[in-house]
């Protein structure tokens, strides 16, 4: 077994971080973990700032309906990176988990 | 370069595009005032002046270099044209001068219909190469899928 038990701790960060424990157990290793928690933690802040965004819009307060596109585009384009990453990882996870003994 | 330079490139320009739009209405706007705002004498036409942003762009650079310093456009400011006021006949002008000239604002109105269909064409061209840029990374994601 190559991950140890502090592998498999992850940090928490709020929000959007559910998918977090299953990626970091099919990655393995600190380097990849600590990566991804860092990733999911950009993230959030990425969809904040979308949320933020599309509030002031909304409430009128936005004086410039480019940058809440690109806000909002920002996010949208990071969390179909992050859940493919994830996706992805849980498949080899569950490869392995099926492997034949 | 980072995973959405091209997008704040492309927004950059998005931005810089509107400004222009609106520096034309005001230009529209103001076609025919012969009192501006500032209190001397009437409109004078305004125009947006682009630069590119970033720093540190040296002549000896590579492109690739000047590239990856670049963040898209910046509007290095707006500035007044300078180019001779209209003299138009009417005496009954409360701002006619002793002849019963009106100086009208050097605002052509063809030129800045021609500028205004400029800025929505690029406006355009910088949705389209941010469309394009964001069809390339869902590609590049479907790789994974």
């Amino acid at each position: 077994m190559l991950t140890s038990g502090a592998e498999w701790g992850v940090p928490s960060v709020d929000g959007a971080t559910s998918g977090a424990g299953a990626a970091q157990q099919a990655g393995g290793g600190s380097g990849f973990g600590s990566m991804l928690t860092d990733q999911l933690g950009k993230l959030e802040g990425v969809q904040n700032d979308a949320a933020k965004a599309s509030q002031a819009l909304a409430t009128g307060q936005a004086s410039d309906p480019e940058a809440v596109v690109m806000a909002v585009e920002r996010a949208r384009l990071s969390m179909q990176l992050a859940s493919t990453l994830r996706n992805k990882a849980v498949e080899a996870f569950n490869d392995v988990f099926h492997t034949q003994v | 370069m980072g995973l959405f330079d091209a997008f704040d490139a492309s927004g950059s320009a998005l931005s810089a595009e509107r400004l222009r739009m609106d520096v034309t209405a005001e230009n529209l706007a103001n076609a025919q005032s012969t009192r501006a705002a500032n209190g001397t004498g009437p409109y004078r036409r305004k125009e947006v002046v682009l630069e590119q942003a970033g720093s540190g762009v040296g002549s000896s650079a590579s492109f690739a270099d000047s590239l990856q310093a670049a963040r898209g456009v910046k509007v290095a400011g707006i500035v007044e044209d300078q180019t001779p006021m209209r003299k138009v006949y009417d005496p009954g002008h409360p701002d006619a001068d002793a002849k019963g000239y009106v100086t009208m604002p050097n605002v052509n109105t063809v030129t800045e219909m021609t500028d205004l269909i400029g800025a929505s064409r690029a406006y355009e061209a910088n949705v389209t190469a941010m469309q394009t840029a964001k069809s390339m990374f869902t590609r590049t994601l479907d790789l994974l899928k």
